[in-house]
């Protein structure tokens, strides 16, 4: 029944609304259980987790990503670099300038556009593909033939991210240092080898792993809001897009807020 | 029929879609190698019944045991184990759309047995041979027909040669020539590998071309159940209503029509 009043009716949809949203939380949590579930015991219950399948997956997510993350990487070096200088300089200080780029890349930049490109290309195309295979009966055909789905569509996307997302940002720190590298070398005056010197010694190793255990947390939020939007898709081709679009938006907002929660946390 | 116990038992199955009953207490036997047809028209829940009997669903209550398990009771695991006993063409065909027609026809051998690369390809041909669609292995599902598509379908339900095949309208949309070839297949399947066969169709023809039992299926109850002389000659005004595709006749209440329109019914 709808109610009449405004305030009523508006109450009733933030309920709605968080009812679904913890359905899906829930059912994201499920789907994760059960991957991990496939992944450990599947060969002996004779449903394993094809190796094959992985790398096919991996291949798609990371190899294929590699041109466009060294652009957006590259281009957010310099960027970095222009403003660095540009910050530095009403204090005077512009040769420390490589310290606050090398900080600011490792423990931020680069899980962060990798995880938002990642979220653009591969989380959307496993929201699209679980969706029209859903439409298609081809999950039914799965079930009816014996086939796990998580086990068979779950699992192997899910192992190829938490690989490949760090792989990539790794990749992103080298090609974000370097492109900054290039603007600063040629803006103060010094060497690359200097500059080189500089951010490794800014870095420590917890700046590092700060970098990388956010983007394995940023792989399994993109994989987990591309399969539930996939597997919950109603209304044929017009809802595919529209899960594709929601996917996109849900997996770039939780990468974005996971980002602040986990700096917050670990950080202070 | 036999004494053994039927492939197929249905106990007065009752299932929802949310409030509304879509099966009204429905029971079914079919026997070993027999060919069961439903029939029925849209809405009369036989497609909601195919889903029960493919265990893709949950019953509200009553039981559904295929080759002696009951299948809403049955570990996850052992229901893995008995759906590999079990073929399904789908109505749309459901064939995977990234993988080519052979690879769709290997992958159950893929995933459930040992066999090397080259004897899976064979037997992908053999049943490509089956279904008269030799030389199409490498083609992908999107460049196939609409009657290539099931028939593709069907060699992909058969691979693993199980004891009971499920077909979901197997002749909807095609045109007289290709659905009598499959309804031919249907045949010759059964006779060759003993197949118990289960089909949900409302194409006349080929029901009673390829049935050994019919059901008829209205309004998620069975109303008519037996060979094809007895449908033929049901007393039951809407089996030959059904039979001789005449609509049925509603009588109307002007003011309860009156008020629908206005939207306050």
């Amino acid at each position: 029944m709808a109610a009449e009043n405004p305030a009523v009716r508006l109450v009733e949809k933030v309920g709605r609304g968080t009812v679904r949203a913890l359905d899906e939380i829930g059912f994201a949590a499920v789907l994760m259980a059960e991957s991990l579930y496939w992944l450990v015991a599947g060969r002996r219950k004779r449903q394993p987790v094809r190796v094959a399948a992985v790398f096919q997956q991996a291949r798609e997510i990371g190899v294929d990503a590699l041109p466009i993350l060294s652009v957006l990487s590259f281009t957010i070096g310099v960027m970095l670099a222009i403003q660095g200088i540009y910050t530095l300089k009403a204090f005077g200080a512009e040769s420390r300038v490589a310290t606050g780029i090398a900080l600011s890349v490792v423990r931020e930049f680069s899980s962060l556009i990798t995880g938002v490109l990642v979220a653009g290309r591969s989380g959307s195309a496993l929201a699209a593909r679980l969706g029209t295979m859903k439409i298609n009966q081809e999950i039914d055909a799965l079930t009816v033939m014996g086939i796990e789905p998580v086990r068979y569509l779950v699992a192997p996307p899910l192992v190829a991210m938490v690989v490949v997302v760090p792989a990539l940002t790794m990749w992103a720190h080298l090609v974000a240092l370097f492109g900054a590298g290039l603007y600063v070398t040629g803006e103060l005056q010094i060497s690359f080898g200097a500059y080189v010197s500089q951010v490794i010694e800014a870095l420590r190793l917890a700046d590092l792993a700060h970098g990388l255990a956010k983007s394995g947390i940023f792989a399994v939020l993109i994989t987990l809001v591309g399969v539930v939007n996939g597997a919950l898709v109603s209304g044929g081709a017009e809802g595919v897009g529209r899960i594709t679009t929601r996917s996109v938006v849900h997996a770039i907002s939780a990468i974005v807020i996971t980002d602040m929660i986990f700096a917050f946390a670990v950080t202070r | 029929m036999s004494g053994a116990a039927p492939t197929i038992e249905v106990e007065r199955l009752v299932a929802h879609y949310g409030q509304r009953e879509v099966l009204r207490g429905v029971d079914l036997t079919v026997a070993e190698g027999e060919i069961m047809v439903i029939m029925g028209g849209s809405g009369s829940g036989k497609s909601t019944l195919l889903n029960h009997l493919l265990g893709l669903l949950r019953p509200t209550s009553g039981t559904v045991r295929l080759l002696g398990h009951d299948i809403n009771r049955l570990p996850a695991l052992e229901l893995l184990d008995l759906r590999r006993r079990i073929g399904v063409a789908f109505q749309s065909g459901a064939l995977f759309s990234s993988l080519t027609v052979a690879e769709n026809i290997m992958l159950p051998l893929r995933e459930h047995t040992d066999l090397d690369e080259k004897t899976m390809a064979i037997i992908a041909r053999l049943k490509l041979e089956v279904v008269s669609l030799s030389g199409f292995g490498a083609l992908m599902p999107s460049e196939l027909s609409g009657g290539m598509i099931k028939r593709a379908a069907l060699a992909r339900a058969i691979v693993m040669d199980p004891k009971l095949l499920f077909c979901d309208e197997p002749t909807a949309g095609l045109d007289p020539v290709v659905s009598s070839s499959i309804d031919e297949l249907i045949l010759r399947l059964r006779d060759a590998m003993g197949m118990t066969t289960v089909v949900v169709t409302h194409d006349l023809d080929s029901a009673f071309r390829i049935a050994d039992r019919i059901c008829v299926l209205e309004d998620g109850r069975i109303i008519a159940m037996g060979g094809k002389e007895e449908i033929r000659g049901s007393r039951n005004g809407r089996v030959q209503n059904l039979l001789n595709r005449r609509s049925e006749e509603v009588t109307l209440d002007p003011e309860a029509y009156l008020r629908r329109l206005i939207g306050e019914g």
